[in-house]
């Protein structure tokens, strides 16, 4: 078992073996979210998913296992998915619309059969908060 | 009874007449020899002081053959110079070289006539004394001895044999009858033995300088050119010059100083016969008032109290004049000086003038029974005057007290008052420095008193600053011209205080008339100066400075952080400790402190070059050793195992203090050579030395002890017992690591128990345990494997043996079966808590390792799949 940059399970392998606590706590988050959800994070398709993904939109190494980790912040609701714009824009160092364009990818390609548990999910962990950009908002209609 | 009675009594009698007779026979056979050998050696004196000038020919030989080497060195110099020249060495350019060689290349051919020429100088200022000794006496040089000793009373010139003064003393003893008159007879005896001893004592001295004299210059002179060739060579070199020069004019100058002693003795005891009627006089009148005072009268009867007390000046100024010629000579750098201070403190002289002062002031106790009013006061003074000579321990004192009581004689034989007398006669002894803790401490007063006054003065003055420091510093000038001490010292110090004094010959001047840094008054300067002395003074001071003076400025040097830097450095602490008496005196122990206190600031480069010049000492100073390792361990600059070592070594007999000190230092010392968790380990299993137990208290400390291996090592090394097992840790620290390891690592703990639980301690492979062992072992381990609380690290980190054990594999298989089953329905894809065990066990262990394998030998077996 080594880590894997296109599995947010398995992107921090190497540091989740010196903090066996943290990824205790994260299986933790995992397994608490609704059943969707967690199986958006432990389906073995995710990784393909998120490398075809990474792949069109030709990021690199580094992008690609930046994005797999923000993906999996916003799975147990670590960053607010509102905001997930404007982190692909600061974190993957992209522009405004080729961070819109990759929030949508995700969106229909691998949040959407939990889009709902999701929204519950952040809006329970963050209330009413809005989106930190304005204009470009993450569609989760589709 | 009757009878008996009268039988006891003239038994009595018979036994004090025998002690009588035997004190008289030891006290007049003293008396003759010591009379004989005090002739000899009045004889021995009056030769020497008569060739002070004789120097044989081989010297003049021995030195021509020196000078004709020491020239030959001049091409060497000359080397030197050109190659100093060259790179631009300091001190070694032939700017700085070539003027003092060109002056020691002219005198070093001179050096015999120009050392020749001093002594003639001196020999010469020593006769123009002996001249006026001689015209005082009417004889020979020696004839103050003679006369001021009474060696016709005390050493019976011509001899009229022990046995006939026996025989005459024993008829004029029986034939007086009375047993209080026999016994007078046997005391004055003894007493006269005690005169001539203390005389021949006195002529030893000078005896022994004088001869001492002649040949520390016989040998001074051969080594002239050698110390002139050094005047040529810069830094440690010219030091030899220096030495030289002092030695020379000390021995030289010796003689003359002390002839200028003998001179006022001579002109002192001119006055002896006009003064003997009147103390015969008070002594007749004494005894005739106090016909049992059978002390008194025996001194008279060995004596007369007129030759009783010019014994006594005379010894004084012989034997101070011998004191104050050196010490006077030591002030000039050496020779006499130095012998003499070395002696000084084996000198009876303190005890002497005790002894003396006692006996005066006993005269004068008795003078003051005497029914005369005058004659009473001049015994109160006497009195007073025998304390102040119990108290005489240089020649000024001496001299004082002399005086003091010369004038009360002459005075009162001048027909003048008498209490005029004594108030004179104390003036002139405090004037002359005498009663010297009284003196010292009036000056004391005085100055400050002075000082208090000139300061209120100044500032009512309406003067500016600048005006006010002008003014100072030009009475101290004047002060120092006209060798004003009391008022360059008080001027001194205000300067000081104010921080005007900044010129280096004026602080040495004034730190000198205060009389050097070892007085009371020069210590207050120095401490008034110190805060505004520059490195640039204090060095040029410093560079001047001996004795005290040396070793008070070596320390401000060490306070400030002065010390010169390298080889200079080493040699500059180690020259002051040795005129310290050694780093074990208080002086050493307060230099060494103050060292280490600055870290040795300046004086090394590196911590290599200060644990070098440690090791360079090898056995001859330890304390010195001590402190250099000790400083070195406290700044964290023990390097190396053998220097920790060291360190511990140089330690080991310390107080309990140093010594824990040391093993903190070396606990901290042990990351250096051992950096990482491996070394460490390594170094754990080298062969036993100090610095191993260092090794296994660092170790415990940082929760590095975590295996059984590591952990039986470890007491082995900390209870110095390299057999010792698992059942037999004693030591605290060892136990401390046990009660760690419980606390930390439940399956080491485990371990240890099981192999524990065996009488021998069991440390070997835990596959080959006996059964015993083996079961306690599995027991112990899954009663902490099955915790919900052990963690998978915790579980990984046992040692390879425990890993190889097929029982350790099967609790492992166990506890992850059970973490499956505890977590009940599992969502898709999630691989379970027992998979997620096992996943983190493969990550955790080394690819290619014995763990490696025999983990995924679990994994394996367990019917778990990982990769879901």
């Amino acid at each position: 078992m080594t880590s894997d940059i296109y599995n947010p399970l398995y992107v921090d392998f190497d540091y989740y073996t010196d903090h066996l606590e943290e990824e205790d706590a994260l299986y933790k988050k995992i397994r608490s979210n609704s059943e969707k959800i967690s199986d958006i994070v432990f389906d073995e398709n995710t990784p393909t998913i998120i490398k075809s993904i990474c792949q069109r939109f030709t990021l690199t190494d580094q992008q690609s296992a930046l994005l797999s980790r923000l993906i999996r912040k916003i799975l147990v609701a670590e960053v607010f998915i509102g905001d997930l714009i404007k982190e692909l824009q600061g974190q993957l160092d992209l522009p405004p619309s080729k961070a819109q364009e990759l929030a949508d990818a995700l969106a229909a390609e691998l949040f959407a059969p939990a889009k709902d548990e999701l929204k519950e999910l952040h809006a329970k962990t963050f209330g009413g908060q809005q989106p930190k950009q304005e204009g470009n908002v993450l569609n989760l209609k589709t | 009874m009757l009878l008996i009675a009268p039988l006891h009594s003239a038994q009595a009698i018979g036994l004090t007449l025998s002690v009588a007779l035997t004190l008289t026979a030891v006290g007049l056979a003293v008396k003759y020899i010591g009379g004989f050998i005090f002739k000899a050696l009045m004889s021995l004196v009056e030769m020497l002081l008569q060739l002070l000038s004789y120097m044989p020919d081989v010297i003049h030989k021995i030195w021509e053959i020196v000078r004709d080497i020491v020239n030959l060195t001049f091409i060497l110099i000359l080397i030197i110079m050109a190659f100093g020249t060259i790179f631009q060495v300091k001190e070694y350019t032939y700017k700085e070289m070539f003027g003092p060689f060109l002056i020691s290349a002219i005198l070093i051919n001179f050096s015999f006539a120009i050392g020749q020429y001093l002594i003639d100088l001196s020999n010469g200022l020593a006769h123009v004394f002996f001249d006026t000794i001689r015209e005082a006496t009417g004889g020979d040089i020696t004839t103050i001895f003679d006369f001021g000793l009474s060696s016709n009373v005390t050493a019976a010139p011509e001899a009229t044999s022990w046995a006939k003064g026996f025989i005459d003393y024993t008829i004029t003893a029986f034939s007086e009858v009375p047993t209080a008159t026999v016994l007078k007879h046997a005391s004055s005896a003894v007493l006269s033995a005690l005169f001539i001893l203390v005389g021949n004592f006195a002529l030893s001295v000078i005896l022994i300088f004088a001869l001492a004299r002649w040949v520390a210059l016989w040998l001074l002179m051969i080594a002239s050119p050698a110390a002139w060739v050094a005047y040529a060579l810069p830094g440690h070199m010219k030091s030899f010059w220096k030495m030289w020069w002092k030695a020379f004019m000390g021995w030289n100058f010796f003689i003359p100083i002390y002839a200028f002693f003998l001179m006022l003795l001579a002109i002192i005891l001119k006055a002896k016969e006009q003064t003997k009627v009147t103390w015969d006089d008070i002594g007749t009148q004494y005894l005739q008032k106090h016909e049992g005072a059978a002390i008194a009268a025996s001194i008279f009867n060995a004596f007369g109290i007129n030759e009783f007390i010019f014994f006594i000046i005379t010894v004084v100024f012989m034997v101070g004049g011998i004191y104050a010629a050196w010490k006077i000579s030591s002030s000039l750098g050496g020779g006499a000086g130095w012998v003499g201070t070395g002696i000084a403190g084996r000198l009876p002289i303190g005890l002497a003038t005790k002894g003396m002062g006692k006996l005066v002031s006993f005269a004068g106790k008795g003078m003051g029974l005497v029914p005369n009013a005058r004659v009473q006061r001049v015994g109160q003074w006497m009195q007073r005057a025998g304390t102040g000579i119990g108290s005489i321990k240089n020649v000024n004192s001496g001299v004082a007290a002399g005086k003091a009581l010369g004038q009360a004689g002459f005075e009162k034989y001048w027909g003048k008052r008498a209490h005029e007398q004594e108030s004179k006669a104390k003036e002139a002894v405090l004037r002359a420095g005498g009663f010297k803790a009284e003196a010292a401490a009036e000056r004391k007063a005085r100055i400050n008193h002075e000082k208090d006054k000139y300061k209120t003065k100044l500032n009512n003055s309406g003067l500016t600053e600048i005006q006010k420091q002008t003014k100072v510093m030009d009475e101290i000038k004047r002060a120092l011209f006209h060798g004003n001490a009391d008022e360059a010292t008080l001027l001194g110090q205000i300067a000081a205080e104010k921080g005007w004094l900044k010129d280096d010959v004026q602080i040495r001047d004034t730190l000198h008339l205060a009389g050097g840094t070892q007085t009371e008054l020069g210590k207050e300067l120095f401490e008034a100066l110190k805060p505004h002395l520059s490195q640039a003074t204090v060095d040029t001071l410093f560079r001047g400075a001996s004795g005290e003076d040396l070793t008070n400025l070596a320390q401000l040097r060490a306070e400030k952080g002065w010390v010169q830097t390298g080889s200079a450095g080493e040699t500059e602490i180690r020259e002051t400790l040795r005129l310290m008496g050694g780093s074990g005196t208080e002086d050493g122990k307060k230099y060494l402190k103050t060292l280490d206190d600055n870290d040795f600031l300046n004086v090394f480069k590196t911590p290599d070059e200060k644990l070098t010049f440690a090791d360079s000492l090898g056995t001859t100073d330890d304390a010195l050793k001590r402190i250099l390792y000790l400083n070195a361990g406290k700044n964290n600059q023990l390097r190396d195992r053998a220097r920790v070592n060291e360190m511990l070594d140089a330690t080991k007999n310390s107080s309990a203090d140093v010594r824990a000190k040391a093993l903190s230092y070396s606990d901290k010392a042990v990351k250096n050579f051992a950096t990482t968790f491996e070394d460490r380990q390594l170094a754990l299993h080298q062969p036993a030395d100090d610095a191993s137990k260092a090794i296994a208290r660092s170790m415990i400390d940082s929760d590095e002890i975590l295996s059984e291996k590591d952990f039986t090592q470890m007491v082995r090394v900390l209870q110095n017992n390299p057999t010792a097992n698992l059942t037999q840790i004693a030591d605290p620290k060892a136990l401390e690591a046990l009660t760690r390891i419980e606390q930390r690592h439940p399956l080491l703990a485990a371990e240890l128990s099981a192999r524990r639980s065996d009488p021998s301690g069991y440390t070997g492979s835990m596959n080959a345990a006996p059964a015993p062992v083996r079961t306690e072992f599995v027991n112990k381990m899954r009663a902490k494997i099955m915790n919900p609380n052990i963690r998978e690290d915790e579980v990984f980190k046992v040692s390879e043996d425990t890993w190889n054990m097929v029982e350790y594999q099967d609790l492992v298989k166990e506890k992850v079966a059970s973490l499956q089953q505890a977590q009940g329905r599992r969502r898709k894809g999630d691989p379970g808590d027992g998979a997620r065990f096992l996943i983190r066990l493969q990550r955790m262990a080394p690819p290619g390792s014995a763990r490696e394998s025999a983990v995924n030998t679990v994994i394996a077996s367990s019917g778990i799949n990982i990769n879901p």
